[in-house]
């Protein structure tokens, strides 16, 4: 929130950039698409570290005894394997369609704080590259990704020739200072989010009329900022429990271990929700399209999320059913968690009510969407067999834990997002993706999450503990790990199938041009061009109805049969297509004379064509003051000098950015 | 079926469409300090915890045996005076008076100021009785959940002394701040209340609960 | 999917072949949960596949029905799986208090200290509790011997970093919490060796954690605790050698070699020739092959090189190949 206004551009510390085409537009854009765009591709990126660290374990576990990896590298292996997926992939994916299609599923033309939203980018990407610097520099953190102290505050690197070096041993810290990097970019994120929510949706975009996709991410960004704030602190106690031998998580002078596993778990159950809404809002989106019927229980599937999100609250201690709580508390905590499943199978009631009586047509987005119920189910249901705390206790820490969170997580959550990439990828980009590759991307996708992680259910209730780097022949573990790892090289080569889809539609320009409407979609975002315009909508749309559009297209019979309107079509843009009865042209052009308060909106009003339409100028310092964190952090870590270009950079980007006005 | 719940609403103070009549500024500010909430939180319960804790090793005194409680309490009456001068300073521009708006917002910060003075005053005090941050857990949360605490204090003060700044380079480009500007205004002042209001908890809590 | 049913591999660590009446308790619920969780998959995967089949897309019925909600179905669907976990949680919360018990009054009492990589078992005389300070009678590694028929109560607790301790065929997981001693209950029902692993990753040798319980019935136990409270043999011979050594280099700085004098930062060597398993129960000390010599003498010159970790010093070129011999010697004279 800038302190005040000002109009002179005079007083900008950098040139107010002004290209928004081009490579160097990317770095300083404010505009929600292109940043929802950075956040996929980032994401993507990372998902190929994340992949190759996967497959790393997965070989090494292939055989007894394996010797791919040693026990340092295996460790750090998952450690960053967990860390990079849930805080560099899924939650920025989440925040990458949020950005993309939130304001466009709400009629905004952009979100409420765009300089605010890049920040949230910059910070991730600065903060995620810092976390894997320490590759470079002594070694990653290898403390699992819930880092439990007091092996992650201790120095858990083995002797060492190089201890005493700068940074050697420092793999944990980077952990502890890279989370609190990205997870201040979470938070501003999940701020721009909520505002933008509240504020600024079209007339007539009701609450009760908002797209599921749209509710989703209303619920997170509420999730986001209250559980940041406790991971944070976790954070920051570790931090000076790492670097000033303080004692917050050791014994050594009255700290207590458990508290670390609280802190964390407050906020870590309701991150995987985080991880998950998302996905659930993606496919409450391409169900009812493909299925061409309504949504199925809307407000029903809405408040379902919404109780998601109050009782993961209280949860969290599932997680430590085997450290002690005494029996009162792990019956308290089982019996909230076995209740977490009615309102999340409300959720799948729902879709499956949804598809009945429906007239289904088996797109690639479909059948990501279907699997996604299937897989999340079956994850669904070992979640709730872990709610029997007696038997979790043989449970917890094995494979059949890791079979769960992947059911949910890839099956679930990454599935509903590859399925959301093919869904919105013409919209995003023009071209649709191909159909056919599309399809074989699914078929090895779905095997190979069945082949991985099916068999991890056995060989953890076989014995099999996680997080370890090799097992002894003889226990009869072998050939399902084996499995698991053929079924993993197979989801290596689902990713190629895709990457390569990508490719060849966009890179080698051979997809099929899209059009506006490709799926015959039913919310605001397929009434514009694909891509859309900058201003996205060049008349703010007159909301009368849930699922906006698709009732411009078509109507009901007497009997409640889908009719077909006259004027409307699948093809037509809307802006050529809408009725115009239905649309109130807003007039603000004279807005813009008014007084500036801070902060920056993109909501002016226009003409039919788009000129005149007053968005927000790009700004070079969201990313200069985001490139301070890296600095910070070595600084604070290892040598205090390296804090002075950090206060630099930080103090160029706050200050220019105060200077600067949102837009001119 | 008119959409009417949500209209293009225009306050006086706000340019722009808002769905709910509050400016985005405000919302955001109020969702910041929600957030802000569960931080302190988390941060107060560590204390808790702790606050009765040492390992075997440290001999030191807790910070509960250190409190200088008449003290304390005029420290924390200094950061309630200034709650009351942010609300002199946010009525003074609401009845357009920049002048004596810029006074309350510097009278804001002197006070924040000398509270975060006594606060660092308070530390060394404990410092030289012995008890060191690593002393014990007990104090290790301490000085970090006060420390926090005075950190927000300074940003609110150097937020405070911006504003009043700004407002004085308007005015000498000849745009005197209006009323219209004291939305800003109150959106700081609600940072600085909360802050103020979390010290009241803190004082409570840890000072004077035994 | 999700066939985890039934497992026919009985590789003494399976948690579905429970082999003692609190690992059956666990595992009675595990089978209710198992089988209504796959019903209600199979009630899903049923309506979804129903659903792909009979309302797939065909020339003719673009314009399906436009169905939007139906409050009674959701109120249904609302209830029903209410009620079915209100039904489960009786069990469920019936287990975790039994698990809590009591023990019975004839129950062994073992205090068990996680370390960075290894099990230390401390047999107590009496019950821990607020004004009860037991005696350890005497201290073991790796290899937990319990009496079948009897309740073992477990007082698990860690020295540095948090383990978790476990036997699935005897009971579920405690973890070792440094700063806390948290009580577990378990039980063998027939003599046998139960294979267990440490549960929460602990560092670079989690995977090398491993733990055996050997269960014995009353009287070889009776006779087993005799031998362990008997006073160290008086070593002969070249182990006479080996016992000079083992003082000279400081091993005894770490290693309790003469009955338990309070906790030490290594294993109780005490009497360690009747143990078959050591560091973390990876290598086997096959006392008197040629193969358990050349292993023990390689761990005790380089642990770290044998272990990941290890935390046991690293000796390499300050040991010669005499002293070596003498060592084990020593070792193995210590039944
Ligand atoms: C996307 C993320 C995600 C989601 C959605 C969930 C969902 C659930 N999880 Fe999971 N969980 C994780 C991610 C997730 N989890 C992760 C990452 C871990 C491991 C962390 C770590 O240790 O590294 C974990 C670990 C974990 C544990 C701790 C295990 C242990 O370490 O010992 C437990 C224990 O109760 C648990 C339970 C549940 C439950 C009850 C749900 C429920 O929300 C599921 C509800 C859904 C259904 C039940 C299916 C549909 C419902 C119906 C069809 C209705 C009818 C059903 C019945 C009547 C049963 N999870
Ligand atoms: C969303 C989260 C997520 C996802 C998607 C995955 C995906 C995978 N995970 Fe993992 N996993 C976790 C979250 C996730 N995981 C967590 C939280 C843990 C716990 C960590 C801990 O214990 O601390 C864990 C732990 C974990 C373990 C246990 C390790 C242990 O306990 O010792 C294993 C073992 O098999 C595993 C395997 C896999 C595999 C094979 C995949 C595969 O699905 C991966 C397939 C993907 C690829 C192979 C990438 C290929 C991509 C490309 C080719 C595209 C490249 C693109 C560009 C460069 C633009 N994971
Ligand atoms: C720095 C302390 C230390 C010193 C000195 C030390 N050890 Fe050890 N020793 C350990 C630790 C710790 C273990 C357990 C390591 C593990 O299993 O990960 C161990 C394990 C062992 C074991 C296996 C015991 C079991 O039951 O697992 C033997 C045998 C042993 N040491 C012998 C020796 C001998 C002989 C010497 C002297 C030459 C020696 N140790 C010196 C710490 C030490
Ligand atoms: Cu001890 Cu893992
Ligand atoms: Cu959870």
């Amino acid at each position: 929130m800038a302190a005040s206004s000002i109009q002179a551009p005079s007083r900008a510390l950098l040139r107010r950039p002004k290209a928004t085409t081009g490579a160097l537009s990317w770095f300083t854009t404010v505009d929600h698409k292109k940043l929802g765009i950075l956040y996929i591709v980032t994401a993507a990126v990372f998902m190929g570290i994340g992949g190759l660290e996967a497959i790393l374990i997965r070989l090494q576990l292939a055989t007894p005894d394996g010797t791919i990896l040693t026990a340092s590298q295996y460790n750090q292996a998952f450690t960053m394997h967990g860390t990079t997926m849930v805080f560099l992939v899924v939650m920025p994916l989440a925040a990458g369609f949020g950005n993309y299609l939130m304001p466009l599923q709400i009629g905004a033309r952009d979100v409420a704080f765009p300089r605010i939203n890049a920040l949230g980018y910059w910070a991730f990407l600065t903060g995620g590259l810092f976390l894997y610097s320490s590759i470079f520099l002594g070694g990653m953190a290898s403390g699992g990704w819930f880092g439990y102290a007091p092996l992650s505050t201790g120095d858990n690197l083995a002797a060492s020739a190089l201890a005493g070096t700068p940074f050697v041993g420092s793999g944990q810290t980077f952990w502890a200072l890279g989370l609190i990097f990205t997870g201040l970019g979470s938070l501003v994120g999940a701020i721009n989010f909520i505002v933008t929510i509240v504020n600024m949706r079209a007339p007539g975009m009701r609450l009760m009329r908002m797209p599921v996709f749209t509710w989703m991410i209303t619920v997170i960004s509420f999730l986001l900022l209250f559980a940041m704030p406790v991971i944070t602190v976790a954070l920051i106690e570790m931090f000076v429990d790492r670097q000033y031998g303080t004692s917050f998580f050791t014994t050594a002078n009255g700290g207590d271990p458990l508290l670390w596993q609280h802190l964390f778990w407050i906020f870590g159950h309701p991150e995987v929700y985080i991880l998950i809404l998302p996905g659930m809002g993606i496919v409450s989106e391409i169900l009812p399209t493909a299925a061409r019927k309504p949504l199925f229980g809307y407000s029903f599937v809405v408040f379902s999320g919404v109780a998601i999100g109050f009782m993961g609250w209280g949860v969290w201690a599932h997680h430590m059913f085997a450290t002690g709580l005494g029996p009162v508390a792990v019956t308290a905590f089982s019996l909230s968690t076995m209740f977490i499943a009615v309102p999340t199978g409300v959720k799948i009631f729902n879709w499956i009510a949804t598809l009945w009586g429906g007239a289904i047509k088996f797109t690639v987005p479909m059948m990501f969407s279907i699997a996604f119920i299937g897989l999340f189910v079956v994850g669904g249901l070992s979640g709730v067999t872990h709610a029997f705390a007696a038997h979790d206790r043989q449970q917890t820490d094995t494979y059949y834990i890791v079979a769960h969170f992947h059911y949910v997580l890839f099956g679930g959550g990454m599935m509903a997002f590859i399925g959301g990439a093919y869904f919105y990828f013409p919209k995003m980009f023009g071209r649709m993706l191909n159909e056919r590759v599309g399809k074989l991307n699914f078929w090895l996708m779905f095997i190979g999450t069945n082949l991985t992680f099916g068999p991890m259910h056995i060989l953890g209730l076989e014995g099999q503990p996680r997080r370890t780097y090799t097992y002894p022949e003889g226990l009869n573990w072998e050939h399902w790990n084996l499995v698991a790892t053929i079924g993993s090289l197979i989801l290596a080569l689902s990713f190629v199938v895709f990457l390569g889809n990508w490719i060849w539609s966009i890179g080698m320009k051979k997809g099929e041009i899209a059009g506006d409407d490709p799926w015959d979609g039913r919310t605001l975002e397929w009434s514009i061009s694909s891509p859309p315009p900058e201003y996205n909508f060049a008349v703010v749309p007159q909301v009368e109805n849930r699922d906006d559009f698709w009732h411009r297209k078509y109507t009901e019979d007497e009997n409640g049969f889908l009719v077909r309107r006259i004027s409307g079509g699948a093809d037509d843009g809307a802006t050529k297509s809408a009725p115009t009865t239905t649309l109130e042209k807003r007039d603000l052009g004279d807005a813009g004379d008014g007084p500036h308060d801070g902060d920056d909106q993109g909501d002016h009003g226009g003409h039919g064509d788009g000129h005149g339409i007053h968005l927000p100028n790009p700004s070079y310092h969201p990313l200069v003051l985001a490139l301070g964190l890296p600095f910070i952090g070595w600084g604070l870590i290892n040598h205090w000098g390296l804090l002075i270009p950090g206060a630099i950079f930080v103090f160029w980007g706050v200050v220019g950015w105060m200077l600067e006005p949102a837009s001119e | 079926m008119k959409g009417s719940d949500v209209s293009a609403v225009s306050t006086h103070n706000d340019e722009h469409a808002s769905s709910t009549g509050y400016s985005n500024n405000k919302v955001a500010m109020w969702a910041f300090l929600g957030s802000e909430c569960l931080f302190f939180g988390a941060f107060i319960s560590s204390y808790l915890l702790y606050k009765n804790r040492a390992g075997p090793a440290a001999t030191e005194p807790y910070p509960k045996d250190l409190f200088d409680i008449p003290f304390t309490s005029v420290t924390s009456f200094i950061l309630l005076v200034s709650s009351l001068s942010m609300v002199l300073a946010l009525s003074a521009i609401q009845k357009n008076d920049p002048r004596r708006m810029r006074v309350w917002l510097v009278c804001t910060a002197a006070l924040g100021m000398l509270f975060v003075a006594c606060q660092v005053f308070e530390f060394t005090e404990f410092l030289r009785e012995g008890m060191s941050p690593a002393s014990s857990v007990a104090a290790t949360a301490f000085y970090i959940l006060t420390g926090i605490h005075g950190a927000h204090v300074t940003i609110g003060v150097l937020m405070l002394l911006g504003q009043a700044g700004a407002s004085l380079v308007d005015e000498r480009r000849g745009a005197p701040w209006t009323a219209a500007r004291s939305e800003g205004v109150e959106i700081f002042g609600l940072y600085w209340h909360f802050v103020d209001i979390v010290w009241i908890i803190i004082f409570t809590v840890i000072y004077l609960i035994k | 999917m999700l066939v985890a049913g039934c497992s026919s591999n009985d590789n003494g660590q399976n948690a579905l072949k429970p082999k003692g009446k609190y690992a059956e308790k666990a595992d009675n619920l595990w089978e209710i949960s198992f089988w209504i969780a796959a019903a209600v998959g199979v009630l899903v995967f049923l309506m979804l596949i129903v659903a792909m089949i009979k309302f797939r897309h065909r020339p003719g019925n673009e314009n399906p029905k436009q169905v939007h909600g139906n409050t009674a179905m959701e109120i249904g669907w609302t209830i029903a799986p209410a009620i079915l976990l209100a039904i489960l949680s009786v069990p469920s919360v019936k287990t975790i208090f039994e698990l809590a018990d009591d023990p019975a009054s004839n129950a062994v009492h073992v205090r068990v200290v996680g370390h960075q990589y290894w099990w230390e078992y401390q047999y107590l005389d009496s019950e821990p509790t607020d004004d009860n300070v037991p005696t350890v009678l005497f201290a073991t590694a790796n290899e937990l011997v319990i009496p079948t028929e009897r309740d073992i109560a477990l007082y698990v607790t860690s020295i540095d970093v948090i383990h978790s301790f476990w036997i699935p065929s005897l009971a579920g997981k405690q973890d070792a919490v440094p700063g806390r001693e948290v009580r577990m209950l378990m039980a063998a029902d027939e003599p046998g060796r139960y294979l267990g692993q440490c549960g929460e990753l602990c560092g670079l040798s989690h995977a090398n954690m491993r733990a055996v319980a050997l269960a014995y019935d009353e009287a070889e136990y009776q006779a087993w605790v005799e031998g362990q409270m008997a006073p160290p043999v008086v070593p002969t011979g070249l182990a006479t050698e080996g016992q000079a050594v083992f003082t000279e280099l400081g091993c005894a700085g770490c290693h309790g070699a003469d009955g338990f004098d309070g906790e030490r930062f290594g294993p109780n060597l005490t009497h360690v020739a009747s143990r078959d398993l050591y560091a973390g129960a990876i290598f086997d000390f096959a006392w008197g092959t040629p193969e358990g010599a050349a292993q023990l003498k390689a761990w005790i010159a380089n642990a770290p090189g044998e272990k990941p970790g290890a935390t046991m010093k690293e000796y390499s070129g300050a040991l010669t190949a005499s002293q070596l011999d003498a060592l084990v010697a020593y070792l193995e004279s210590l039944t």
